[in-house]
């Protein structure tokens, strides 16, 4: 008996220990909220000092030579997917890497897909042993990460390599701000657009639609001529969104979305959302999309826009080399047109910056993590991921041209005359709330009515941001 | 007359199921020979051509070979270690007379119900504290989670065996050590063949353990080989099916090798009626 | 021969290894992940204590996790319905020494060997709406009101998905009866046969009751692995549509990881935890050994 007491004495003890050992910095799980985030503050001001003084010795003994040692990188790629341009480039960013600096190694660990790269760094950053430089995420998504202090600002690289500082771009470092300090540098820009196959285009007489009734007269055109006006596959229902983001923003404006989704202050009760639910509504009256988009896949759908089976489809920049290269000449991308007496613009984009790539605060080797991030981050290795066809967040980067589609340049082109960057509503509003609302567009792209759909989103969203 | 009609019964459920499963699985073979648009465009058909190309890249270009074996010395290890303690423990809490039997096989049923990935952070931190390295971390975990599951079948079937021929061997004089190999391990064989199927299965299809657990690339298992080519936006159909059927061949050996184990087991049994 | 099985050294030799291999890893980890049910963490900053929040918010406001809760059961029954008697049914066919039998248990246990997302990818088509066969059999039958877009409703989805893992994991229970069947003595068949008994009586008198132990392992692996159940449809609907297909280990992947809530994931593995203890338990009472 007191044998059986003694050993659950001990394995509820090792459980403490362990659960203490799960937060960051070893902060007391029972502590109160207020203290340990005194503790983590006053934490984080002794590492900047720390920084500072690091800093100052990097600065003086300086030189490429002075650098070495192993560092760990994690990035979210795999070789053989056409669509992804990070893999390659980074591999040779490596190599030259090691090639500049003989006495550094760099050891990468590559994840497939973005759930299981989720899963897989919370689980080391949780244990505490963070790989050196690592791919993270932006805006709300990088917060807690910040907040937890497990990044570290870039201020400090920034001040060492000119070069690299020389081609950041202000816009894209803002999605990576918090308390006036970037914590990360994003590598691409992503947009969403309508992709559209002029072939067919011009085989109905149709022109680029400027306003939305032409482009409801333009779905009705197609629709008579048998061919899908917009294909999409929402098995995950995310695309299904997109659209939505779309009407929401040329019918409400800039300002409306601002104060919805930026700040979180209005309700999704608020008739502004209904509104553009039955905007969309009637597009799906009209019959825009193929009739079995809720059970295939955005990549099915994609393939199929890529075959010519489609007129239209609202489709991410990643998939600009794929129809680049598909559909050559007949892939134009055109932005969602006007709505009479709305507020928004057809020139306001939806555009992200992702791949953003950080350095661990717990890194024992600073200076060759910020040498290899700068080094990714360099002129030329820029130009070299520009040239694969990807858009990339950096500003003032040359690079050839020549060597992209013209699909790629025309985005390119719309990209750099935006007048206002919409983000992704479901990065800012949180995985959790994002997820529902991509439920709720599923509802109503089924036949549900907007304004029951966004009741129950404002009931879900109300609570959930209450917790 | 009517036995005729019995096995002409037996014949048809006999075709019927194997015409479920097989085409199903036909169906993945076939694929591994085509190109992406052309599983999309055309599932059923056969390929345009048979293009090897595929098959080539997984084991030329990204060597295949590798993680199979990386897999395979997991799973054994796992098997070999798990068969030989989870027999002794069965054979403990069946056969010997202790007043905790019931309390240890409640223990151990425990980690049937474990979800796995409510563990996994305090897990990894655990392994992780005890400073061993990926690989033995992973196995050690392999082992661990199969135990239960192994001693719960062998129990089960121990329990549903006369316990004769023991008592025989302990009037003949034979001490437990022996008892347990010349006696226990041969009755256990049909349900031992059984639990190393099972057991070399969680092993070779676990993808989430290993994802946490390794950290280079050529440590990484067949499961995460695979799972390189379904990428965020794009999944590489061609290489991905030919990589799965690939990793199906071991298993399958595996399978064979056990199950004729099986059949043994019950020739004797026929043997001693 | 008691007093051989009664030897305390013995008795601990043959236990240690799987108690310590097994205690090692498993109970630390649970005891802790059964904290953390009381805890909210986002993984990244240190854990705060919340008490029973956690379990009051998954009773009183996630809708979702009450969805998941009774789809698991329904998951669950429908397991056990579609699996199990059929396994059942089959391994008796398969144990009768006549031809072909071994080739038919080979070939019933190649899918469990296929990775879940062979599986998906083969269902993905086989319900596909355009180029299914599903739809393309009920077309060729005249019911075109029949058509469906099976994993894409909320009505067929779950079925759906039970179709495809009983496919998958029927080769899987019949591999264990097969082995409580090899292991009933020929000669008590042979005894029965003599009697006069038939293929129907020999199942009912002598099999089944032989297989009482076997049947209870199997069911308690059913029940368990179908409260756990994460990969098959993970990959196959990924809970959709709009979560008629989320079931308990699926919401908690969700929360703790992809949602970053991981205490609240936590709490819903405890939740699981316990229904599988509970479950199981019954199911040993109820074919419990007549000693």
């Amino acid at each position: 008996m007191k044998k059986k007491f003694v050993s659950i004495l001990l394995t509820i003890s090792m459980a403490a220990a362990l659960l203490s050992g799960c937060g960051s910095q070893g902060a007391d799980p029972g502590k109160d909220e207020a203290e340990s985030k005194e503790s983590a503050q006053e934490e984080s001001a002794d590492r900047e000092a720390e920084e500072k003084a690091q800093g100052r010795d990097t600065e003086e003994t300086g030189g490429a030579g002075e650098i070495s040692g192993t560092i760990t990188f994690w990035g979210l790629g795999t070789p053989d997917d056409p669509t992804n341009f990070v893999y390659p480039w980074m591999l040779e960013n490596i190599k030259l890497f090691e090639e500049k600096y003989p006495d550094c190694k760099v050891e990468a660990t590559w994840v497939a897909n973005g759930d299981d790269y989720l899963t897989k760094l919370s689980t080391i950053l949780a244990s505490g042993e963070a790989p050196d430089v690592f791919r993270t995420y932006v805006n709300g998504r990088l917060e807690p990460y910040v907040t937890a202090g497990k990044v570290l600002p870039i201020d400090h690289l920034l001040e060492t390599y000119p070069e690299t500082a020389s081609i950041m771009n202000e816009n894209a470092l803002a999605s990576a701000t918090f308390d006036g300090k970037a914590y990360a540098i994003p590598l691409q820009a992503s947009s969403q657009g309508i992709f559209y196959n002029k072939k067919i285009f011009k085989e109905c007489n149709v022109e680029v639609p400027t306003t939305y009734e032409e482009l409801l007269a333009a779905i009705d055109t197609f629709n008579e001529k048998g061919i899908t006006p917009f294909v999409a596959g929402i098995s995950d229902p995310w695309p299904g969104t997109i659209p939505y983001e779309l009407i929401y923003d040329r019918l409400n404006g800039v300002e409306a979305y601002e104060e919805a989704i930026l700040n979180k202050g209005e309700s999704f009760g608020d008739e502004s959302f209904v509104k553009a639910g039955e905007i969309y509504k009637e597009m799906l009256e009209h019959g825009m999309y193929n009739e079995d988009l809720v059970s295939i896949s955005d990549e099915e759908a994609r393939v199929k826009f890529s075959n010519g089976e489609a007129a239209m489809k609202l489709c991410g920049t990643y998939a600009v080399a794929l129809y680049g290269e598909a559909l050559g000449e007949d892939a134009g991308i055109f932005n969602f047109p006007d709505i009479e007496g709305g507020k928004g613009s057809s020139n306001n984009w939806i555009l992200s910056y992702n791949e953003a790539y950080a350095i661990s605060s717990e890194t024992k080797n600073q200076a060759a993590a910020e040498a290899f991030v700068a080094f990714i981050y360099s002129q030329d290795r820029q130009a070299a991921y520009a040239e694969c066809g990807d858009l990339i967040a950096c500003k003032n980067v040359k690079y050839d041209e020549s060597k992209l589609s013209a699909l790629a340049v025309e985005c390119l082109q719309y990209m750099a005359g935006a007048d206002y960057a919409i983000l992704p509503w479901d990065v800012m509003l949180g995985t959790d709330v994002g997820a529902e609302l991509n439920n709720t567009t599923l509802q109503i792209i089924r036949g549900g009515d907007p304004a029951k759909a966004f009741g129950e989103l404002h009931d879900y969203a109300m609570d959930s941001w209450a917790q | 007359m009517k036995k005729t009609t019995i096995n002409i019964l037996r014949y048809a459920i006999f075709v019927t199921l194997l015409l479920v499963i097989l085409l199903p699985l036909l169906f993945v073979l076939i694929s591994s020979f085509k190109s992406n648009d052309e599983i999309f465009l055309n599932p059923w058909g056969l390929p345009e051509r048979f293009d090897p190309e595929s098959y080539i890249t997984i084991f030329v270009t990204n060597d295949m070979l590798r993680y199979l074996m990386n897999s395979i010395i997991y799973a054994t290890i796992t098997c070999v270690v798990v068969i030989l303690a989870s027999a002794m423990a069965a054979y403990a809490i069946t056969r010997m007379k202790w007043k905790y039997s019931q309390l240890c096989m409640a223990y151990f049923l425990m980690g049937i119900m474990v979800p796995i990935h409510a563990l996994l952070v305090p897990l990894y931190i655990a392994v992780a504290r005890m400073g061993l390295p990926g690989t033995t971390g992973l196995v050690l975990v392999y082992i661990a989670s199969a135990i239960p599951t192994a001693i719960f079948i062998l129990a089960g079937y121990l329990k549903g065996v006369p316990s004769e021929l023991e008592e025989a061997a302990v009037i003949d004089g034979a001490t437990v050590g022996v008892l347990f190999r010349k006696v226990i391990l041969p009755i256990l064989k049909p349900s031992i063949a059984t639990v190393t199927i099972l057991t070399f299965l969680g092993v070779w299809n676990d993808l989430i353990l290993g994802l946490v657990f390794l950290f280079k690339d050529r440590t990484k298992t067949v499961q995460l080989f695979i799972s390189q080519y379904s990428g965020a936006n794009y999944t590489n159909y061609g290489n991905m099916l030919s990589s799965i059927v690939v990793a199906v061949f071991p298993m399958i050996l595996v399978y064979t090798f056990m199950s004729e184990k099986l059949v043994n087991g019950m020739m004797q049994g026929a043997v001693k009626g | 021969m008691d007093k051989v099985m009664r030897n305390k050294k013995v008795i601990i030799v043959f236990i240690a290894p799987a108690m310590i291999l097994f205690t090692l890893i498993i109970p630390v980890p649970l005891v802790v992940s059964m904290g953390l049910s009381f805890f909210k963490w986002n993984l990244l900053e240190a854990p705060q204590f919340i008490g029973l929040d956690n379990f009051i918010r998954l009773f009183t406001k996630d809708a979702i996790f009450l969805t998941s809760v009774k789809n698991t059961l329904i998951y669950i029954l429908l397991s056990m319905l579609f699996q199990l008697p059929a396994a059942y049914f089959l391994a008796i066919l398969c144990t009768r020494g006549k031809r072909f039998e071994r080739l038919v248990r080979n070939v019933m246990f190649l899918p469990s060997v296929v990775s879940g997302t062979a599986v998906s990818l083969i269902f993905y088509f086989i319900y596909h709406p355009e180029v299914g066969i599903v739809n393309a059999v009920l077309k060729a039958w005249g019911r075109e009101d029949l058509v469906h877009m099976w994993l894409a409703d909320e009505k067929t989805a779950l079925l759906c998905v039970c179709i495809a893992v009983a496919w998958q994991f029927i080769g899987y229970h019949m591999l264990i009866y097969v082995t409580g069947i090899v292991a009933i003595p020929m000669d008590m068949i042979e005894a029965a046969r003599i009697d006069g008994a038939g293929t129907w009586q020999l199942i009912c008198r002598i099999i089944t009751p032989n297989m009482k132990p076997v049947l209870r392992v199997s069911l308690v692996l059913i029940v368990t692995s179908s409260f756990k159940t994460f990969d098959a449809i993970y990959v196959m609907t990924g809970g959709g549509p709009a979560h008629a297909t989320e079931v308990m280990a699926s919401h908690m992947y969700e929360k703790a990881f992809l949602q970053q809530r991981y205490g609240y994931g936590c709490a819903i593995g405890l939740i699981l935890f316990v229904c599988c203890l509970v479950c199981s338990t019954v199911i040993q009472r109820i074919l419990r050994d007549k000693e």
